[in-house]
C-alpha cells in the first residue's frame, strides 16, 4: 500500500513502530535497517518492507498471509501520525510469471499489442510495456492501471502490476481523510486483491493450458 | 398452530425471545400495533438484526410501529445490530442504563472509537454508533424504579418500568469502567463481555391483568444494595407479580435467587432463556436446568444445545486445527431460535407458546 | 488442496528472486552493483518510488552491472549503503487455506478460548476453540495476550525453494497503536463532547 503526503522519513524507524505498539520489540530489534536519513527511510521487518521519503510512504509484503497485518500497519501509522497531511493513497499488486515456452511468451505479447500496424515502421516490433487504465467495477478509486511488461527479473517472464489510485479531497480534514483510507482499506482492499488475482488468472490462463 | 407470519391481534400481547446460542433479543408487542425491542442479535445472515427480520416478515412497519428500543447493557451477545434497529425505527425512543451516564463511559467510548480497527467490532462500538444516530444522547436513561413508558387504555394502563441498575451499583460501575480505560492504555484490546453484568437493566412490563419480567443479564451480588438484592428490596405493587419471565444471564446460578421466584413471580411461570457459549463453558449447565425446573414446568430455550460441531473443512485445515486445538473445537449457530408467547391483554387467555427455528422445552 | 493448474504452478514457481543490488552513495552520486542480471530501474520503481526515467547511466557486462545514477537532493552527505527493499522478501510462496480473526474470550493458565471469525467468508459460522498460548511464537506476545486480545490465525501451504510444499500455521497478534499523549488529548476532547451530549456538564 502506498500513501502520498508530507512525511518525515527519519521518524519511520523500527523502534518507533515498537514504541507505538505497531510491532513487537523482537521484530524491531531484528529489523534490517538499510537507511534512516532526513530524506529517506528504508527498512525491513521479517514480513514487511517499509520505504518512506518526504512525499511517499510505501509498505509492502510478499507474504500473502500478512494482508491484514499490512492494512493494520498502514492504519496504525496514519492514526499515530494524525496531523501529517495526506493527498492520495493506492493499492498495488505485482506478480511475475515464468513462461516455459518462448513461443507462447511471444504470442502473449502479440495478443496484447498486435504488431501489424507497426511493421511498416519497425523491423521485429515487440512490446516493451503496456499500460491500460480504467475503473474497476464497483471501486471508488479514481482509476485502476494494469501494466504488463516482459519481466525484468526472470527470463521469458511476464510482469503484471496492478495499481489502484485514490485521490483524497483537499477540502476534507485530515481526520476525514484517514477515515476514508480506513474505509477503503477495509472494504476495497480485499476486493482489489481479489480482482487483481482474477485479472492475472484470466489474462494468462489460455497460455497455460496443458 | 398459528401461522408463523401472522401478526398478533391488536388486543394481544406478544413476547418473542430470539437467540442463536450466543446472542439475545426480545421483541414485545405492547398493544394495538406498538412494539418494543430489547437488545439485539443478528439473524441467520449475520448482518441483519433478528428483530428487523422478524417484524418485517410479519408485515410490521418498523419505522412507525416500534416505540422503544432498549439496550440492557453493551455486551456483544446483547447488542449486535442494535444500531441498525435504532436507525430503522425512526419513531422509537432509545433507552439505556443510567450507569453509562458518566464521564468514564464517555472516555471509554472515545477511547475505543479512536481505535475502532477491530474487524469484528465490540459492543461498545455498536453503542457509539447508536449515539451517532441519536444526536442528543439516549432519549431515556434507565435505573431502578423508573417508569419509562405509560400508555392509557380506556379503563387501565400499560406500563414499562426499569428495576435496575441500583444507585450503589452505578457508583461502583463508574469505577469499573475507569479501570477498563486504564487497561486500554497498555495496548488496545477488545472489551471483554464479562463484567459488569450488574449494570444491566431489568424491565418489568405491567399489563392490566398480568405482568412480564425481563431479567436482562443481572446477577446476584454479595452486597445488599446491588444486583438482584437491590431489585428485591424495591417496593412493588401486587399487580407486578409476573407470569412470564425472561430468565437473567442465560440461566446461570449467579443470576438466580429463590426470592425472585417466590416474591416476583407466580408459581410455575412461563420461563424462557437464551443459552450462551464461552470457551468450554456453556450456559445453562445441567445443574442450572435442574434448579430452574424445580421452579417451573414451563421452561423454554431458544436453541439447544447452544453449540454445534465445527463444520468440516478441507482435510489440511482440519488436520492443522486438530493438531493445535485438539477436540476443543465447536461452532456457534448462525440461525437464532425463536420462542413466541401471546395472550390477550385482558388476561382472559393463557399464554399461547410457539417454538420456532429450533426453540424447545428443557 | 486441489491440484494446481499450470498457471498456478507457473505463478508459484516464478517468485522473482530479486538480485542483491547494493547501492553506495558518495555525495550526489550513487553507485550500485549486483552479481546477477537484475535491472536497476525495476529496483527503483518498486523499491523507492522513483520512476525509470531518473537519470541512470549503466555500464553492464555479463553477470554484473556497475554504474551510477543521479538522484537530485538525495543522500547529499554521508556514505550510505542500501539494499533493494525486496531483496529478502519473497523467499517462499504461500497459499492460504483459511484465515481467521480470533478474539480471546477467556484465559485459564496457558489455555485461551477464542471465537474465530472467518476473514474470507464473513457469514461463515463463528467457531469456538481452546488452544495453548504457546502457539504464539514470540514470548512477549504470549505475555501480552489477555482477554480481549485479537489475533490472526492463518493456515496454509508454503512452497519452499526447491519445490517442497509444507503446511503452515501462524498465529500472530493484531497490532493496534498504543494511546500516546496526542491520542489521549483527542480522546479527552471527544469524551468532553459526548459528555455535553449526555448533559453531564449541566449536572
Amino acid at each position: 500500500m502506498v500513501l502520498l503526503g508530507d512525511f518525515n522519513p527519519p521518524i519511520l524507524a523500527p523502534h518507533w513502530l515498537f514504541s507505538t505498539g505497531l510491532t513487537s520489540k523482537s521484530e524491531a530489534d531484528e529489523a534490517k535497517v538499510d537507511v534512516i536519513h532526513p530524506e529517506f527511510s528504508n527498512f525491513q521487518l521479517s514480513w514487511a518492507a517499509i520505504a518512506c521519503d518526504k512525499t511517499r510512504l510505501q509498505i509492502e509484503t510478499s507474504d500473502i498471509a500478512k494482508e491484514f497485518e499490512l492494512r493494520d500497519m498502514v492504519f496504525g501509522i496514519i492514526t499515530v501520525l494524525e496531523h501529517i497531511p495526506l493527498r492520495a493513497f493506492g493499492f498495488n499488486y505485482s506478480v511475475h510469471v515464468k513462461f516455459n515456452d518462448i513461443e507462447v511468451w511471444h504470442r502473449f505479447g502479440h495478443d496484447c499489442t498486435p504488431k501489424a500496424i507497426w511493421s511498416d515502421y519497425l523491423e521485429k516490433p515487440g512490446m516493451r510495456s503496456l499500460v491500460i487504465e480504467g475503473k474497476r467495477q464497483g471501486a471508488t478509486s479514481k482509476r485502476t492501471q494494469i501494466k504488463v511488461e516482459p519481466s525484468p527479473e526472470i527470463e521469458t517472464g511476464v510482469h503484471i502490476h496492478i495499481n489502484e489510485h485514490f485521490v483524497l479531497d483537499n477540502e476534507k480534514t485530515e481526520s476525514e481523510k484517514r477515515k476514508e483510507i480506513e474505509t477503503a482499506g477495509s472494504s476495497e482492499y480485499p476486493e482489489f486483491l481479489k480482482h487483481s488475482k482474477y485479472v492475472v488468472q484470466n489474462l494468462l490462463e489460455n497460455y497455460f493450458k496443458e | 398452530m398459528r401461522n408463523r407470519l401472522a401478526q398478533p391481534k391488536e388486543d394481544e400481547v406478544e413476547v418473542s425471545l430470539f437467540g442463536p446460542g450466543y446472542g439475545e433479543c426480545a421483541v414485545v408487542h405492547l398493544y394495538a400495533g406498538e412494539w418494543l425491542v430489547i437488545d439485539s442479535c443478528y439473524g441467520e445472515d449475520r448482518k441483519t438484526p433478528v428483530a428487523l427480520n422478524y417484524l418485517q416478515n410479519i408485515g410490521v412497519d418498523v419505522e412507525q410501529a416500534v416505540k422503544w428500543v432498549i439496550a440492557t447493557h453493551w455486551h456483544d451477545d446483547h447488542i449486535k445490530g442494535l444500531a441498525q434497529v435504532v436507525n430503522k425505527a425512526t419513531s422509537a425512543k432509545f433507552a439505556c442504563s443510567t450507569a453509562l451516564k458518566c464521564q468514564e463511559f464517555c472516555t471509554l467510548i472515545a477511547t475505543m472509537d479512536n481505535f475502532s480497527l477491530v474487524e469484528e467490532s465490540s459492543g461498545i462500538n455498536e453503542l457509539s454508533e447508536i449515539l451517532e444516530i441519536k444526536d442528543r444522547g439516549p432519549d431515556q436513561w434507565l435505573s431502578e424504579n423508573s417508569c419509562f413508558f405509560r400508555k392509557s387504555l380506556s379503563d387501565s394502563t400499560i406500563e414499562g418500568h426499569a428495576l435496575s441498575p441500583a444507585a450503589a451499583t452505578i457508583t461502583n460501575g463508574h469505577r469499573e469502567i475507569a479501570s477498563m480505560i486504564a487497561k486500554q492504555k497498555n495496548g488496545i484490546k477488545r472489551l471483554p463481555s464479562t463484567n459488569p453484568n450488574h449494570l444491566s437493566v431489568v424491565i418489568q412490563l405491567v399489563f392490566p391483568n398480568f405482568a412480564v419480567l425481563l431479567g436482562g443479564d443481572l446477577q446476584k451480588d454479595t452486597q445488599p444494595d446491588q444486583g438482584w438484592n437491590a431489585v428485591l428490596k424495591l417496593e412493588r405493587p401486587q399487580n407486578w407479580q409476573s407470569d412470564c419471565y425472561k430468565i437473567p444471564h442465560h440461566g446461570s446460578h449467579n443470576g438466580h435467587d429463590d426470592r425472585i421466584w417466590n416474591e416476583m413471580l407466580y408459581p410455575s411461570p412461563l420461563s424462557m432463556l437464551t443459552p450462551w457459549v464461552r470457551g468450554s463453558k456453556d450456559l445453562p449447565t445441567k445443574d442450572d436446568v435442574q434448579r430452574i425446573k424445580a421452579k417451573t414446568d414451563k421452561l423454554f430455550t431458544t436453541v439447544w444445545p447452544p453449540r454445534v460441531s465445527a463444520r468440516r473443512k478441507m482435510p489440511a485445515i482440519d488436520r492443522e486445527m486438530k493438531a493445535i486445538a485438539g477436540k476443543k473445537q465447536s461452532a456457534l449457530r448462525n440461525k437464532p431460535g425463536h420462542i413466541r408467547a401471546r395472550r390477550k391483554i385482558n388476561g382472559e387467555s393463557e399464554w399461547e407458546i410457539q417454538l420456532l427455528d429450533g426453540a424447545r422445552a428443557l | 488442496m486441489g491440484t494446481s493448474t499450470p498457471l498456478e504452478k507457473a505463478i508459484d514457481s516464478s517468485a522473482p528472486d530479486p538480485p542483491p543490488i547494493t547501492f553506495q552513495s558518495d555525495g550526489a552520486e550513487l553507485k550500485l552493483s549486483t552479481t546477477t542480471g537484475g535491472k536497476p530501474h525495476q529496483v527503483l520503481t518498486s523499491g523507492y518510488g522513483y520512476s525509470s526515467d531518473t537519470a541512470i547511466k549503466l555500464n553492464g557486462d555479463n553477470g554484473a552491472i556497475k554504474g551510477t545514477l543521479r538522484l537530485p537532493n538525495l543522500w547529499d552527505s554521508e556514505q550510505s549503503k542500501v539494499k533493494t527493499m525486496r531483496a529478502d522478501l519473497d523467499s517462499f510462496k504461500r497459499v492460504i487455506l483459511q484465515q481467521w480473526e480470533a478474539v480471546v474470550d477467556s484465559k485459564d493458565g496457558d489455555q485461551m478460548s477464542m471465537r474465530l471469525f472467518d476473514l474470507k467468508d464473513k457469514y461463515a459460522p463463528v467457531e469456538v476453540v481452546t488452544i495453548s498460548v504457546d502457539e504464539l511464537p514470540q514470548e512477549e506476545d504470549r505475555r501480552n495476550t489477555t482477554v480481549g486480545s485479537v489475533l490472526y490465525w492463518t493456515i496454509g501451504y508454503e512452497r519452499r525453494r526447491g519445490g517442497q510444499r509444507m503446511r503452515f500455521t501462524e498465529i500472530r497478534p493484531k497490532r493496534l497503536p498504543k494511546i500516546d499523549h496526542t491520542a489521549q488529548l483527542k480522546i479527552n476532547m471527544k469524551a468532553r463532547k459526548l459528555a455535553e451530549k449526555f448533559g453531564l456538564d449541566e449536572e
